[in-house]
């Protein structure tokens, strides 16, 4: 009895850190958002130095990370992609908490809920997790051997070009742990017999 | 058998997309599965990092795709579509049929304006549905001049979808837009040549609105000229840049965008909540559309390594055959799938496996413009993907913003007429492949 009831609560508890884990991983996706105004100013700026004929906007002595000395033409055409590049990786987390991934469902439509979770369940661990760990591993050595050589721009761009790069191994990690999540919730609903609360959380 | 696990992959891939789990980790999910399967060396998955890292992440040209979003978005909640749908039904609702050209008429504008779509079907269907079912319009043609001019945003250029297909087929985005701009016309142009002949041989099923005793037809006038101010200067600075080769697709997107955020500002519509969630939009659609790259980026890499190019091609017969025998197959085949997938799917898979072969036929034509010609069909073709039954996305908008008595059915029935037409629209540039070379040759000197 005593023990039937504290499974309930072990459940429950991990039901919900589940949950939290989801919301946090996602939360990186929302802040991605605020980069979509930064790559409109930035991209207008490009186009109002080339009209100007500018080609530094800003120098200085001591050298920061990325930047360098200075940020010119070439720096903000880095930056634009850099920001492209945050935005896709974490964004693409976001899309698979807020189940905006486009899903062929005119037949899964039909299917009981239950069904369906079953498939979010078989999905998560056949399709999502084997490829979100590979490629955490895969992009970790690429963004570390950009760092150990110290890659940067060739024609005076940013430099560092392993914090753009570590965009990769954290947005694949996020996912990983996102699907890892999911699935455990999943199977405990599925395991619970409940079929009436939907997998996924989408804020709409 | 020599195309044993490609033909695996393809029918893993089939149940896959079609048990409804998400298309981009399908993908993504089916090349690692057969790595293991098929015993490819793991190497192969690494160079899928490098490559989605080059080929997607630092694409300076895709941050149009985010860019055209938001802009599309902005667009949609700058109230621009109400004020127009205002303006040009009172000059020709009391005409039988006033009110659907009022509502094509939109559809092209505004498709013109942005690169995705600006006047979406949902909006136009919560503005206009309600007005023409209650004028005792057919349903069926309410509901489908609203599907497919809400839909021709994605073809009219400027396009979200020519800027991938560019992208994927090595081609300049300027004489894509270029080579679009004619035929996307052609098919506007052809709703609207639909709806005269309705209006003029079955009156009844577009009876006249009364006419509003608001304003006078000069006013009237008057406002919609100041209306169609905001969308003008969008295309002239949009579409007008990249088409003269002054601006690169990026920037006159980023232009484009900030024009449209201040027209929503002016508009005293926008409200902080709302932007917000142009903002989440914008992030969730940009990597909805970059997530089924990096998945097929995945899935090709392997499937190529498993012979699966060989396979297509030798099913396609494409070393012998007829090379419109070819180009029709392909054609046919995206048809189908645009029942079943949209777009953003088809372009990233069909894509890159046709063309190769489709660079190879001989049309007497240099390889160069054929892959241009065969881009713009394409696009022509993916426009279906929106509205051929059973799985297009505007009839599933349609028919939830529809009255519950209006059943699939009726849409379904509605969207035949529309669906012929693009397929005219087709045939009509496989036929003549200067509707779509014509317009880049004359103005870039291609």
């Amino acid at each position: 009895m005593l023990a039937a009831e504290s499974l309930r609560d072990a459940v429950a508890s991990m039901t919900s850190l589940c949950k939290s884990v989801e919301a946090a991983c996602a939360w990186f996706g929302r802040i991605a958002g605020w980069l979509t105004p930064l790559l409109v100013v930035s991209v207008c700026l490009g186009v109002l130095m080339v009209q100007l004929r500018l080609n530094a906007l800003a120098e200085w002595t001591t050298p920061v990370p990325l930047f360098g000395t200075h940020i010119s033409m070439n720096s903000l055409l880095d930056l634009q992609w850099h920001l492209f590049a945050v935005l896709v990786m974490l964004g693409g987390v976001y899309a698979l908490h807020t189940d905006a991934h486009v899903r062929v469902d005119f037949i899964a439509a039909r299917f009981t809920p239950r069904t369906r979770q079953i498939i979010t369940l078989l999905g998560d661990l056949l399709f999502l997790l084997p490829f979100a760990v590979l490629m955490t591993w895969f992009s970790w050595t690429f963004t570390m051997s950009a760092f150990q050589v110290h890659e940067g721009s060739s024609y005076g761009g940013l430099l560092d070009r392993w914090i753009v790069k570590a965009v990769l191994p954290l947005g694949f990690a996020l996912l990983t742990l996102l699907g890892a999540a999911r699935a455990v919730r999943t199977a405990i609903e599925i395991a619970r017999g409940g079929g009436d609360t939907p997998v996924s959380d989408p804020e709409r | 058998m020599e195309y044993t696990w490609p033909l695996l992959m393809a029918v893993a891939l089939l149940i896959g997309l079609f048990s409804g789990y998400p298309v981009a980790l399908v993908l993504a999910g089916v090349g690692v599965i057969f790595t293991f399967l098929a015993d490819v060396p793991l190497i192969f998955l690494s160079t899928g990092v490098a490559r989605i890292f080059s080929g997607i992440l630092s694409n300076w040209l895709l941050i149009a795709v985010p860019l055209f979003v938001f802009m599309g978005l902005m667009l949609e909640r700058s109230g621009i579509a109400q004020r127009l749908l205002r303006s040009l039904a009172g000059i020709l609702g009391p005409v039988p049929g006033g009110y659907a050209f009022a509502v094509a008429i939109i559809g092209i504008v505004m498709a013109a304006s942005t690169g995705i779509i600006g006047a979406s079907v949902v909006l136009m269907g919560v503005l206009a549905l309600p007005v023409m079912l209650q004028n005792r319009y057919k349903p069926e043609i309410a509901t489908g001049i609203i599907a497919a001019t809400g839909t021709l945003g994605i073809l009219i250029p400027p396009s979200v979808m020519l800027v991938v297909l560019g992208d994927t087929l090595r081609l300049s985005v300027g004489d894509l837009f270029a080579g679009a701009l004619i035929p996307g016309l052609l098919l506007g142009g052809l709703y609207i040549v639909y709806l005269i002949i309705l209006a003029i041989f079955w009156p009844q099923t577009m009876p006249p609105l009364p006419p509003s005793e608001r304003a006078g037809f000069g006013n009237t006038l008057l406002q919609l000229c100041r209306d169609l101010l905001g969308p003008l200067a969008l295309i002239l600075t949009v579409l007008g840049s990249i088409i003269a080769g002054i601006a690169t697709p990026t920037e006159s997107a980023a232009l484009g965008a900030l024009g449209t955020f201040l027209l929503a500002l002016l508009s005293r519509q926008l409200s902080w909540a709302q932007f917000v969630a142009v903002l989440n939009e914008t992030t969730k659609t940009t990597a909805m559309i970059m997530f089924i790259m990096i998945g097929a980026t995945v899935f090709s890499v392997i499937f190529r390594k498993l012979g699966g190019d060989g396979m297509i091609a030798d099913a396609l017969g494409a070393e012998e055959g007829n090379p419109y025998a070819v180009l029709g197959v392909i054609m046919l085949f995206v048809f189908i799938l645009g029942m079943f997938l949209d777009w953003v799917e088809i372009t990233f898979i069909v894509v890159p496996i046709v063309a190769p072969i489709i660079a190879g036929l001989d049309f007497g034509l240099p390889s160069e413009q054929v892959l241009l010609w065969f881009a713009i069909l394409f696009a022509v073709n993916l426009q279906t993907s929106f509205l051929t039954p059973p799985f297009g996305y505007a009839l599933f908008y349609i028919r939830g913003i529809a009255p519950p008595e209006l059943g699939i059915d009726v849409i379904y029935r509605g969207i035949v007429p529309f669906v012929v037409i693009q397929l005219i629209a087709l045939a009509l540039t496989m036929a003549f492949p200067s509707l779509a070379l014509w317009l880049p040759e004359t103005l870039l000197g291609r």
